[in-house]
């Protein structure tokens, strides 16, 4: 089972979440970092016996004096990485999707060779709580642009034998789009701001056109006054939690230590949440 | 002067309008044939394109014939793309109408990127032949 824990913007305690979510999963669980430009759960999790690969995607390698110029390639990239660029035809390495659709399509043979490029990290520890949590993050390296790909990169280490919680880039856009695509459940978390509401809308516009069942959860519950719980009643999404704002939990929280540690009453809370998450994904399924 | 094509982006399609603020987004395309003093308005193609807006535009513009291009702003794609075709020069409009530009790029009034000075056409010594006048417009 897969379950996606997203906000639609950052900074709303999505990661706070998705970590005590994680550590109150009685069965064989799963952390998957996907918010590759900002990875922060191993802060919370404290992942050991740490071990690195180096994520590399294809891309195209263009013989220049062979190529006869036919453009094909150039239309053929959905993306914008070949540009006609007068006499050679420039290739962007940020903008690549590795789709092969140049190489392919490519008239001449053996002017486009694809070539393996690196583009970030995915570590892979395992955090020792009363339960191990295998877990696993992606790192774009700095200055890459290609999340959707390094995201698919990360799930690709899901095993349907686990329960897999995904923590979600934020915003409402693809990279979001690549994380919850084929999961089971999201788990919006969200504030009671005007910035909050905005952003929980256009999120889960997206969740909801995707068909994917969802829930909220508001966090700093007590700090604004904007009607997410309205907005939640109006659409039929369940409130899975509230999180009051407590000075202790951003002290603590700030310094690394889970939600379900620094206040133990939501360790039983937490677990409700997941029953809830499990049992509508089982009637969903059944 | 040299005969060129200038590509210009804007969001109405009138010559006494300023540009577009936006490039690879902007809603037409204006294109200057310095020689005809023509102007021709043509719809974006890759406006709502989910990625690589810019440089689409770039490889279609220069399929038109286009070597000179006016952006007030220049992104990170935009720049590379400047940067490795010797025939693209890249202009700021100084917030010129559409008919000031042709004219104010031959008196050599507009800043060029990346320098921000005001040149005359070509990255070379100003010689660049301009490849292409007119060809492949449609
Ligand atoms: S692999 Fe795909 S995205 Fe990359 S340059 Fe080729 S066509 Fe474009
Ligand atoms: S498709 Fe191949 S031959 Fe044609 S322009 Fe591209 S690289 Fe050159």
């Amino acid at each position: 089972m897969k379950i996606a824990v997203a906000s639609g913007k950052g900074g709303t305690g999505k990661t706070a979440i998705s970590t005590s979510l994680s550590a109150v999963v009685k069965q064989k669980v799963h952390l998957l970092d996907c918010d590759v430009e900002n990875p922060n759960a191993y802060l919370y999790m404290k992942p050991e016996d740490v071990v690195n690969e180096r994520a590399t995607v294809l891309i195209p390698e263009i013989d220049h004096d062979a190529c006869i110029r036919c453009d094909k390639c150039i239309d053929a990239c959905q993306f914008g990485a070949l540009v006609d660029a007068g006499e050679n035809i420039m290739f962007l390495s940020t903008l690549c999707h590795s789709c092969a659709a140049c190489w392919t399509v490519c008239p001449e043979e053996g002017v486009i060779t694809p070539v393996t490029r690196e583009f970030g990290d995915i570590n892979h520890g395992v955090s020792q709580r009363d339960r191990p949590i295998k877990f696993t993050e992606g790192m774009l390296d700095i200055t890459e642009m290609i999340t959707p790909t390094m995201i698919g990169k990360v799930k690709g280490f899901i095993d349907p034998e686990n329960i897999s919680i995904i923590d979600s880039p934020p915003g409402a856009g693809c990279p979001l789009y690549e994380t919850v695509d084929d999961t089971d459940y999201v788990v919006l978390v969200t504030e009671p701001t005007v910035f909050g509401l905005h952003d929980l809308r256009r999120a889960h516009k997206l969740i909801q056109e995707m068909g994917i069942p969802v829930g909220v959860v508001i966090n700093r519950s007590t700090i604004g006054k904007a009607p997410v719980r309205e907005f939640c009643d109006e659409n039929n999404i369940p409130i899975l939690l509230e999180i009051p704002f407590e000075r202790i939990i951003a002290e603590k929280y700030s310094s690394g230590e889970l939600l379900i540690d620094i206040i133990p009453e939501l360790h039983d809370k937490f677990t409700e949440v997941l029953n809830t998450i499990l049992e509508t994904v089982q009637e969903a399924t059944a | 002067m040299n005969i060129m094509i200038i590509l210009a982006p804007m969001s109405e399609k009138t010559t006494t309008a300023k540009l577009s603020a936006r490039f690879a987004r902007a809603d037409y395309f204006a294109f200057i044939d310095t020689e005809t003093k023509e102007i021709e308005f043509v719809e974006n193609p890759h406006k709502d394109s989910q990625h690589g807006a810019a440089s689409k535009v770039l490889s279609w513009a220069t399929k038109k014939g286009v070597t000179v291009m006016i952006s007030d702003q220049l992104g990170h794609t935009a720049v590379q793309v400047v940067d490795n075709n010797p025939n693209l020069t890249a202009y700021l409009s100084n917030d010129l109408t559409l008919d000031k530009i042709a004219d104010a790029i031959a008196n050599k009034e507009l800043p060029v990127y990346p320098e921000g000075e005001v040149r005359s056409h070509g990255k070379h010594g100003g010689s660049g032949s301009g490849r292409g006048s007119g060809r492949g417009r449609n």
